[in-house]
């Protein structure tokens, strides 16, 4: 059963997401079409920030008003795995690269890492907690 | 007699669990507090660094910049969770003058 605050992020997480897709497609294609230097590239790279740190924003508004206590806790874990995921991903790029390593790991993988990690996380503990139906 | 627990004359386990109680809840309520901090400071440490990630790696795909030198998110990270940490110091203490 979905609560309140679950619900209005649910439904905020979805327009935030909606609009960082738009954002990201709009500023794609201002820079293959404009090829900017300077001070524009730069504001088109801060562009899909805004909804990325949004989506953070409303994780914390969910902590604050989430009432059932389990839910909240799930929702921490979570966000501790996704940050362990980031961080591990950036920890051993960089000591690939101290150890002489010459590549680097393509752009947004540690983004990535963070929600694969997240969701991971969410999807055992679900799987954990799920009650059998003839109990 | 509901209110004997509070006007009625206290025996000596009576006000043994309240002092005891007492206790607890101190604990309880600094507990929630470290908690809730460390919840703040590690939201705010997370957009932090998912912020610069992704603007560097925006950057990146654009073919601006390189790569970051080694270790600056995970530097990044701590620095800032130690600034969400003091800022909420800071706060509750601006609080607890008022």
């Amino acid at each position: 059963m979905m609560t309140i605050a679950t619900r209005k992020l649910r439904k905020s997480g979805l327009t935030t997401v909606a609009a960082y897709f738009v954002i990201f497609g709009a500023s794609f294609y201002a820079n293959y079409r404009l090829q900017p230097t300077g001070a524009l590239l730069w504001v088109l790279a801060t562009l899909p920030v805004v909804p990325i740190l949004g989506v953070i924003v409303l994780f914390g508004r969910y902590l604050r008003d989430e009432r059932d206590e389990y839910k909240r806790d799930l929702t921490m874990r979570c966000l501790l795995w996704g940050t362990a995921g980031c961080v591990a991903v950036t920890m051993l790029e960089s000591y690939l690269r101290i150890y002489g390593w010459k590549g680097e790991f393509p752009p947004f993988t540690a983004f990535w890492a963070f929600f694969v990690f997240m969701m991971a996380a969410k999807l055992t503990y679900n799987a954990q907690n799920k009650v059998p139906t003839d109990e | 007699m509901a209110m004997d627990w509070i006007c009625g004359p206290r025996s000596k386990a009576s006000r043994r669990y309240t002092q005891r109680i007492l206790a607890v809840m101190s604990v309880y309520v600094v507990c929630v507090l470290v908690v809730t901090w460390f919840v703040r400071s590690l939201l705010g440490a997370i957009a932090g660094v998912m912020a610069m990630s992704a603007f560097v790696d925006f950057l990146r795909s654009y073919n601006a910049i390189g790569a970051l030198p080694p270790f600056t998110e995970f530097v990044v990270f701590w620095v800032l969770f130690g600034v969400v940490q003091g800022v909420q110091s800071v706060m509750y203490s601006a609080d607890k003058g008022e």
